[in-house]
């Protein structure tokens, strides 16, 4: 499945389009989520996106959120499928009160191969290479 | 909208302290109170907002409950709204589903080490700032 480059800022952002579900498949919002390797968990949405697939009602107990900045933050844990190249993952689904922009992290990118190369505008993300890998 | 805003009151010592540590990171000061806004909206927003300040008290009251399940033996996913243990079951997906048509606006599903631990996320610095 393929990403691209947001060139409005420097360094280049990496960006994929993928659609979330609640862990029921009952409701899909879908979202434009950067690629961050720095994030351990699966992905970071907005409080509205999160209410909006009403995820609330599949929560775990609240985690606490590292900045690299060394600052904690209260975080808000539940769980959402992603659909990546046909493929369901399910993964857990964060947020927390304040400016979120969505993020894609190691929780799912551990179970694909990302292919960056930012020079030839190539982002890619294969799940398939990882059933037989990984 | 102007790009100045006079505040009056502000701590002139805390002003410097935080007007020295700006200048060796080689930030402005609109920058630093920029970041100060965002972590400080971060901290209250939600009181604005009554359908997360009525969640958040149904996330207390549950995981309360589920605070309560800490010294029982037990196995697979417990499933709590409504300030009790609607059932525990062997299955997620039987979890979720239980949870969608019992529970109103909030659940827990947990496992048990979830009542022990805390998670620890990294999250990296895009996030905020």
């Amino acid at each position: 499945m393929k990403g691209y480059y947001d060139k409005s800022v420097k360094p280049y952002r990496p960006l994929i389009r993928l659609k979330v579900f609640d862990p029921l498949k009952t409701k899909h919002i879908e979202l434009d989520f950067m690629i961050n390797t720095g994030f351990s968990g699966g992905i970071l949405l907005s409080p509205d996106e999160y209410l909006k697939l009403n995820l609330t009602l599949y929560e775990k107990p609240k985690a606490i959120g590292k900045l690299a900045i060394g600052e904690a933050i209260e975080l808000r844990v539940s769980r959402a499928i992603i659909i990546v190249d046909n493929r369901e993952i399910m993964c857990h689904a964060y947020t927390f009160f304040g400016e979120v922009k969505p993020l894609l992290g190691r929780e799912v990118l551990n179970k694909a191969s990302l292919v960056y190369i930012p020079k030839k505008n190539h982002l890619e993300i294969r799940p398939d290479l990882c059933d037989k890998t990984c | 909208m102007s790009k100045l805003v006079a505040i009056k009151n502000v701590d002139k010592d805390l002003y410097r302290r935080v007007k020295a540590i700006a200048t060796l990171q080689g930030r402005t000061m609109g920058s630093v109170i920029n970041e100060a806004l965002r972590l400080w909206l971060q901290k209250y927003s939600h009181i604005i907002d009554q359908k997360w300040e009525s969640i958040e008290k149904e996330y207390e009251r549950n995981l309360n409950v589920a605070k309560s399940l800490k010294n029982k033996q037990w196995k697979g996913y417990a499933l709590i709204c409504n300030e009790e243990v609607i059932g525990i079951y062997s299955d997620l997906r039987k979890t979720m589903e239980n949870a969608k048509e019992k529970c109103k606006n909030h659940s827990l599903i947990i496992e048990p080490s979830d009542i022990i631990e805390h998670e620890i996320v990294e999250l990296g610095l895009p996030v905020i700032l």
